[in-house]
C-alpha cells in the first residue's frame, strides 16, 4: 500500500473515500470519511486543495509558492503530502 | 456516565469549553420499527408509546436548518432506516446540501434496487451491524435469521463501491469470539471495523445482566485486538471502543452534550445524546414546535 518514493510529477489526488470540502462554518477545509473528519489546518487545506490528480506536486509547491508570495516549499509540501499518503488520505498513484 | 456532564455544566456554565458548538455530527434516527430484535438495542424500551414518525416534509426542513448551523455529518439510522421509503429523497436532498451522508443498517432490505438507488441518490457510506462471527450466534442475538442475508448485503457493498464499516455490538456473549469477527469482516473486505461494547442505555440497560462482560473477556478482547493489528495484512482501520462501566473514570458523553453532536429522534425530539430522554427532569424541544 505504501507506494515508492514522491516525485516532482507525481499526481496526488484525494484518497478513496474522502471528501475534501470547505465548511463555512468551520471557517476551513474539512476531510471528511465514513463516520468521521478531520478538520485541516490552513496549510494543510491549501496543499489538499491543490491535490486534484491533474497537478503534478511540482506544479502544486509552484502554485503555492506563486500563492504566498514565497519560496522554498517543496520539502514541506513533500512532507505533508508523505504523512497524508500513509492515512490514506492522498493516494498517489506510481 | 450521562449524569456528569450534566451536572459540571450546571456549576461551571461560564467555562469556555461548556459553550454549545454547532452539531457536527447530526444522527436522524428516521423511525424506531427494525426487523430485528436485538437484545442490547439503545433504543428506548418504550418506544412503541413514542408519538408518530415525522413525515419526509419534516426530514428534509431538518437537515436544511442542522446544515445552516453546521452540520455536516448525517447518519440515517433507526430502528432500520431502511423501512422508510422515502430514504432515497432523504439521502438526495443531505447530498444536495453538502453532507457527508452515512446509512446505518441491519442490511435488511437493502436488495440491488435500492442500494443502486442510494448510490444514484448521492449516499457516501454504509455501515452493517453483525451481532456474531456465526450464523448462530449471529441470528441468536439478533432474534431473526438474518446472518446469510447480511453476508450478501456486504458484498452488494463491495461491488456497489461504497466504503463499509463492519459494526458488532460487543457483550458478555460475543466478545470471547472477536479473532473471528475481525477474520470474517477481513474476509468481508471491510473498510472499518467498530468493535461496540454494549452502551447500557434502553434495552440493553434492561438487559445489563446477561450482557455485561467480565473484566478479564474485556482485556482479553483488546490483547487479540491488538495482536490481529499487528499481522493484519490489508488496510482495514479498527476501533475497539471500551466500554464505560471498565474506563478509570467515567467520559464526557458524546465529548460533552451540545459541543458536536445532535440527534432527532422518530417523532421529533431533539437530543444532544441518543439515550438522554433517560435522564430525569429534563424537557428537550421538538422540531415541529
Amino acid at each position: 500500500m505504501s507506494a515508492g518514493a514522491l516525485h516532482g510529477s507525481s499526481r496526488p489526488s484525494i484518497g478513496h473515500g474522502f471528501r475534501l470540502q470547505w465548511e463555512a462554518a468551520q471557517n476551513a477545509y474539512v476531510l471528511l470519511f465514513p463516520e468521521g473528519m478531520i478538520k485541516l489546518n490552513g496549510s494543510a487545506g491549501e496543499i489538499m486543495k491543490r491535490c486534484t490528480g491533474q497537478a503534478t506536486l511540482a506544479e502544486i509547491t509552484a502554485d503555492l509558492e506563486r500563492t504566498f508570495a514565497t519560496s522554498g516549499l517543496s520539502a514541506d509540501v513533500i512532507a505533508f503530502v508523505e504523512m497524508a499518503r500513509a492515512k490514506l488520505w492522498l493516494s498517489v498513484p506510481a | 456516565m450521562t449524569a456528569a456532564p450534566v451536572a459540571a455544566a450546571g456549576a461551571a456554565s461560564s467555562g469556555p469549553a461548556l459553550r454549545p458548538g454547532p452539531p457536527l455530527w447530526l444522527l436522524l434516527e428516521l423511525t424506531y420499527r427494525c426487523p430485528l430484535h436485538c437484545v442490547f438495542c439503545y433504543n428506548p424500551t418504550d418506544f412503541a408509546a413514542s408519538g408518530p414518525e415525522l413525515g419526509t416534509d419534516d426530514w428534509l426542513r431538518v437537515l436544511k436548518e442542522a446544515r445552516a448551523l453546521g452540520s455536516v455529518q448525517l447518519g440515517l439510522s433507526g430502528g432500520e432506516p431502511l423501512a422508510r421509503d422515502d430514504l432515497e429523497p432523504i439521502v438526495a436532498e443531505a447530498h444536495r446540501l453538502g453532507f457527508y451522508t452515512n446509512l446505518i443498517t441491519s442490511g435488511v432490505g437493502l436488495n440491488e434496487t435500492r442500494i443502486r438507488a442510494l448510490k444514484d441518490a448521492g449516499l457516501d457510506h454504509i455501515q452493517l451491524s453483525f451481532q456474531d462471527s456465526t450464523r448462530q450466534m449471529n441470528d441468536f442475538l439478533s432474534s431473526t435469521r438474518t446472518f446469510d442475508l447480511k453476508s450478501k448485503v456486504a458484498a452488494l457493498i463491495k461491488q456497489h463501491d461504497y466504503p463499509m464499516v463492519l459494526n458488532v455490538v460487543l457483550h458478555r456473549l460475543n466478545i470471547d469470539h472477536v479473532e473471528e469477527i475481525l477474520e470474517m469482516a477481513d474476509r468481508m473486505g471491510a473498510d472499518y471495523v467498530e468493535l461496540a461494547n454494549t452502551q447500557f442505555y434502553g434495552w440493553a440497560w434492561h438487559n445489563r445482566q446477561q450482557l455485561m462482560p467480565s473484566r478479564a473477556q474485556v482485556e482479553h478482547a483488546e490483547e487479540v485486538t491488538r495482536r490481529f493489528r499487528e499481522r493484519q495484512g490489508r488496510p482495514m482501520r479498527i476501533f475497539f471502543v471500551v466500554p464505560d462501566y471498565f474506563e478509570k473514570r467515567p467520559k464526557a458523553c458524546m465529548n460533552g452534550l451540545g459541543s458536536i453532536f445532535l440527534t432527532v429522534t422518530p417523532d421529533g425530539t431533539a437530543l444532544p445524546c441518543h439515550a438522554a430522554r433517560m435522564l430525569p427532569g429534563l424537557q428537550f424541544p421538538n422540531v415541529k414546535t
